[in-house]
């Protein structure tokens, strides 16, 4: 990120691509993301939600995520109520169903998955992986 | 963008590590894309300059 993204070089834009078919609980998630994001707390939402997810202390979407999903909204400082408001009344639904639209559209099916220009990356890769592409990119041959 | 957020990015980079599979490449065409976060305005889950040479998308899920 510092490397890339700060420097003017790249601009990150993140997409959710819930897959609700065997992740039960990603669509409720997603829309936590980004009602965090209304309040300008969209990264520290979204660490959150991949922690708990590692820790599996969210599952399925179920009354007690929603309540966990507050929780974490409470501790990164943003109004609970508000927060909880938009995630139960669906606010971000039409957004995320839009992500998904494109993603399908572009052939993704599984996640993470990143497109850098019009090149389509599939599965979490390291770090070296992500520098070669871009520094090719940059500075082609 | 603050260090906070820098780290949070971060570490969603690798706890989205999750489905380790091997690299895959393939042409995508985004000429028919649709709702383009760029189009959107303001966007919370850009980073970076706009209008860096490199635009970078990450599609993931939370579980």
């Amino acid at each position: 990120m510092k490397d890339y993204v700060d420097t003017g070089k790249v601009y990150l834009e993140l997409y959710d691509y819930p897959l609700m078919s065997i992740h039960p609980g990603a669509l409720m998630a997603a829309q936590a993301a980004n009602c965090a994001a209304e309040q300008g707390a969209y990264a520290q939402m979204r660490s959150r939600l991949f922690t708990g997810s590692r820790d599996q202390a969210w599952r399925d979407g179920s009354m007690d995520d929603l309540t966990l999903f507050g929780d974490y909204a409470s501790a990164i400082g943003i109004d609970r109520a508000q927060f909880e408001s938009c995630v139960t009344t669906n606010r971000h639904l039409p957004q995320i169903k839009a992500d998904i639209a494109f993603a399908e559209q572009n052939g993704i099916r599984s996640t993470p998955t990143f497109i850098i220009r019009d090149r389509l990356y599939a599965g979490a890769q390291p770090y070296a992986v992500f520098k070669q592409v871009l520094d090719t990119m940059l500075d082609p041959p | 963008m603050n260090r906070l957020a820098l780290w949070c990015i971060g570490i969603s980079f690798v706890a989205s590590s999750c489905g380790l599979t091997p690299a895959a490449t393939q042409p995508v065409d985004l000429n028919g894309a649709v709702s383009l976060l760029s189009e959107r305005s303001p966007n919370p889950r850009a980073f970076g300059d706009p209008k860096a040479p490199i635009v970078m998308r990450e599609f993931s899920d939370f579980q």
